[in-house]
């Protein structure tokens, strides 16, 4: 076993997710209509999933309730770029729940922006872990056992969805949330995100020569 | 409102008048009287699986961390005993992790030349 490959290629993995994390906090502050799109009747079930600690039961009931009303949406085709497996759809909810949750305690001065954005990677390499296991389990990808080496991407055509779901998708899941809170509390993670995106952006700047003309101008770093 | 959010509210009014039940009985009850189809169940409870693994994923590397583990650290581990699990050789497993680095940074290149 080469650990020198090993440790290399798992280092690859943090930085590039690392970095799209980033990139994608100072996109979707950038995302007007996502933040500034509020009006909607305040949930209890959505201000307890807030409040709730990580890993309480209450973030699993509000992730069944948005995977059900994606599986209607989708049945009767009412959200545009909502995937279509499960896997994917997962995804978006981990990573959109996630991204506002972890916004809502930065304005709350209860996470630092630096922590959040590591939450969001920890979320994003922990799916990645759990779709090659659940591929292998499924018998998806066994004929890299049998057959040799089959590339990733061809045995497990999710990946790339699940490891970094575009922003577009996880619109709907920030949205929901941030429709359905208080006054003050959307406040609250307003001020986080933008919290959030400017930290981010010190991560952004080390790449910003890579990044195209269009994303560059959209998130107003490099004008 | 649109429709989706018409949808979300029904089912979050179940869940806010029944806060003690059964959430996954409660949501089976809710798709029915929306008329999802059995392949739209198929897809939740495929959905509802994959929110269980990443969650339970997730549990793990939080409990590696706290045991001092680096996450780098943490991914390369589990991508090898997933490999040993599976009896893949030496090379299979490095191809494994090689593989998942050019997929973060493809995604990556995606995001920085699309944005949305």
């Amino acid at each position: 076993m080469d650990y020198e490959k090993l440790s290399e290629a798992a280092n690859k993995v943090e930085v590039a997710i690392r970095d799209n994390s980033s990139l994608k906090s100072a996109i979707i502050e950038s995302s007007k209509d996502l933040i500034s799109d509020v009006a909607g009747q305040a949930r209890k079930s959505v201000q307890e999933f807030l409040d709730a600690p990580h890993g309480d039961k209450k973030e699993m009931v509000m992730k069944k309730a948005l995977a059900a009303a994606m599986a209607v949406a989708k049945e009767r085709d009412i959200i545009t770029e909502l995937p279509n497996t499960g896997a994917e759809i997962a995804a978006v909810i981990d990573e959109g729940l996630t991204y506002v949750k972890t916004n809502y305690q930065v304005g709350n001065l209860v996470l630092d922006a630096c922590d959040a954005v590591d939450t969001l990677i920890d979320h994003a390499e922990s799916r990645a872990v759990a779709v090659v296991d659940e591929a292998f389990k499924s018998g998806i990808v066994s004929k890299v056992a049998t057959e040799g080496v089959v590339k990733l991407a061809s045995a497990i055509p999710v990946i790339g969805p699940v490891l970094g779901p575009a922003v577009k998708r996880c619109k709907p899941i920030i949205n929901a949330v941030i429709k359905r809170v208080e006054e003050p509390v959307r406040k609250v993670i307003v001020a986080g995100v933008r919290t959030v995106a400017n930290f981010a952006k010190t991560t952004v700047r080390e790449f910003a020569n890579t990044i195209s003309n269009k994303v560059k101008n959209f998130i107003g770093l490099f004008a | 409102m649109d429709e989706f959010d018409k949808i979300l509210d029904s089912i979050l009014d179940e869940i806010e008048k029944n806060p003690t039940s059964d959430v996954d009985k409660m949501i089976a009850t809710k798709m029915d009287e929306l008329g999802l189809s059995e392949q739209g169940k198929a897809l939740l409870s495929d959905t509802n699986n994959y929110l269980n693994a990443y969650d339970e994923a997730y549990a793990k590397l939080q409990q590696a961390k706290e045991n001092g583990e680096t996450r780098i650290s943490w991914v390369q581990k589990s991508l090898l005993e997933i490999a040993k699990a599976n009896n893949l050789s030496d090379e299979q497993a490095e191809q494994l992790l090689s593989d998942l680095a050019t997929e973060s940074e493809k995604v990556l290149t995606k995001t920085k030349n699309e944005g949305e």
